[in-house]
């Protein structure tokens, strides 16, 4: 499988969730690999990864500034204990996706609160261009 | 007195060097051969505008290198195939470095140490010597023979005049160590002997595995040249990320330099730099960087990386990238008021501006993170990412922040003792340890542990 088949896996189990959603989302310096507005309104940013998660948790970190949640989106079993300590430690969420397109939250996201309306502005303005 | 160095590489940049805001906050104007050949009235217009004291490297090194690294990014249809050098390294060579500098451009081969000497091995005395005349009154006249009729005629016999000259240079790194220092020796000599009446630097430009493998052989080099001062510049000397042993290895070589009985300039200096300079311990005298950017500088420039916002927290004396100071922000809840920002995050005037501007402290620090409109960029692997660059705005008060900061740094000099200044490192790292990336602090920990020993003479 490559990451861009495992965004699109995601972004099908999400879309039925969220009111606007896009990939290779504006942030910043950096690109998210899905962004969304869900219906409840909060803001998410999915970085998916099938190797590399130290990358995506540095990539994480940036839209921390903006997103009200934040998840690594993993195929499913490809955590281990070294991910999930990662992803505790920086308060990240963990969800997972098996062959059959079931999305899983392993992990629940910290529901942020977003240190400025501003940033997580934007970050809609960008969700909802991209996803038109 | 640690002398500043502002270094001028762009005419965008222009507006940081004038104007009563900044014009204070430098002593010296360091400017590079390329683009003073390249725009010289521009150029000579700032020179005599700001009334600063200065210096031109004449970049001589740039020629033992690969000359693909000279090499122009733009050409025109038909061009692809053509090798085409930067015009500015062009001008420099042909019209002010003469040979065998300008060989390098027109035979596309690199300068060795070879170049300066004879089949049989010897020196050659006479392309040493002449070479290094031209070198020295390129940076000697250039900028008074540049200006305008009017303003020399105003100017009468006080036309600008460099701070110091800088003997022709190259890089000593572990290849060929030896021999390029024979060459840097043999052009510091003939400089004094061209130009006895003027102060002439020695660019000692180096890399980190030079200085710390063939230290004792760069110290003996020097010894016996009676140098009238020394412009170091370390190859990728990110003062940040230097290990232990690196910054006692950097640390060793300033105190053998110092036993030189020379001014020391570190041409490319953050905030370790910045305290070693402090008069208890005077081990430099003079510190340069570049409009929020130029703390450290490779010697063989790398390009590329996306253009992203950073923000100087003098908590941590480092460029931060705003995620990270916004995250040490956020955890410390230190933009809640305009007193906690002011008392922990910055009171310069840039600052106190936007707080005014904006109304709060939040508001004030967003517009240092303000991005334009996203950009799509197709990577090489044919992905197409979309990302947002820093607004113009957002680029300029983070350079005016930054310089106001580091003019913060320097005056603290004067008005901190060492032992005051190094404490304040251990203790923001203990501060900041609970919320900060750990990558962001440890240099402070690490500073710390080498200036308390070099402090206490061990």
């Amino acid at each position: 499988m490559t990451e861009k088949a495992l965004v699109r896996q995601f972004v099908s189990a999400l879309t039925s969730k969220a009111q606007f959603i896009g990939t290779e989302v504006s942030n910043f310096h950096r690109s998210a690999d899905i962004a969304a507005i869900m219906e409840n309104g909060e803001v998410w940013v999915v970085e998916c990864k099938l190797s590399a998660i130290s990358k995506a948790i540095e990539q994480l970190q940036t839209h921390m500034m903006s997103a009200d949640k934040v998840y690594l989106g993993l195929p499913k079993k490809r955590r281990n204990i070294a991910t999930i300590d990662k992803i505790n430690t920086a308060g990240f969420g963990l969800l997972e996706i098996d062959e059959q397109g079931e999305l899983c939250e392993v992990i629940p996201a910290k529901l942020r609160e977003t240190p400025t309306s501003h940033f997580k502005k934007v970050l809609m303005n960008n969700i909802t261009a991209v996803s038109q | 007195m640690t002398k500043h160095i502002y270094h001028f590489n762009m005419h965008s940049e222009k507006k940081y060097f004038l104007g009563k805001e900044h014009i204070n906050n430098y002593d010296l104007i360091g400017l590079n051969g390329n683009i003073v050949a390249h725009s010289p009235n521009a150029i000579a217009a700032l020179i005599s505008t700001t009334a600063k004291k200065y210096f031109i490297d004449p970049q001589t090194h740039i020629f033992q290198h690969d000359p693909h690294l000279l090499e122009s990014n733009s050409r025109k249809p038909g061009e692809e195939d053509q090798i085409k050098y930067k015009t500015s390294v062009v001008k420099l060579a042909e019209r002010h470095l003469g040979m065998p500098f300008y060989n390098v451009l027109q035979t596309n081969s690199r300068l060795s140490p070879e170049s300066f000497k004879t089949e049989s091995g010897d020196l050659e005395n006479d392309l040493i010597s002449e070479s290094c005349d031209r070198v020295l009154d390129f940076q000697k006249s250039f900028i008074g023979n540049n200006l305008d009729e009017e303003e020399r005629d105003l100017l009468g016999k006080d036309l600008p005049h460099p701070d110091f000259l800088i003997a022709p240079y190259f890089y000593i790194s572990r290849s060929n160590t030896k021999e390029w220092l024979e060459i840097n020796e043999a052009f510091y000599k003939a400089a004094k002997i061209s130009q006895p009446n003027e102060q002439v630097f020695y660019a000692l430009v180096v890399s980190k595995d030079a200085m710390d493998s063939f230290q004792d052989r760069i110290i003996e080099s020097l010894k016996g040249l009676n140098l009238d001062g020394i412009l170091l510049w370390i190859d990728g000397h990110q003062e940040e990320d230097l290990t232990s042993s690196q910054v006692e290895c950097y640390i060793k070589l300033l105190k053998n330099l110092k036993s030189l009985g020379a001014p020391i300039y570190n041409s490319h200096a953050g905030y370790l730099s910045i305290l070693l300079s402090h008069p208890a311990l005077n081990l430099l005298q003079g510190l340069g960087h570049s409009m929020n950017y130029g703390e450290h500088r490779t010697v063989v420039p790398v390009g590329g990386g996306i253009p992203q916002a950073y923000f100087y927290l003098r908590k941590n004396h480092s460029r931060n990238k705003y995620v990270n100071a916004f995250n040490i922000l956020s955890g410390k809840g230190w933009y809640g008021s305009v007193e906690e920002y002011l008392k922990n995050v910055c009171n310069c005037h840039k600052c106190q501006e936007l707080i005014r501007l904006k109304g709060s402290a939040i508001e004030a620090f967003i517009s240092y993170g303000e991005t334009g409109e996203p950009t799509t960029i197709r990577r090489r692997n044919g992905t197409v990412v979309r990302i947002s660059y820093p607004t113009g705005e957002a680029k300029d008060i983070a350079v005016r922040h930054y310089v106001n900061n580091k003019d913060l740094e320097f005056n603290s000099l004067n008005t901190k003792s060492f032992s005051e200044l190094n404490d304040e490192l251990k203790d923001v790292y203990n501060d900041l340890l609970k919320v900060a990336d750990i990558k962001v602090i440890q240099h402070l920990d690490i500073w710390n542990a080498s200036l308390t020993k070099l402090a206490e003479g061990r």
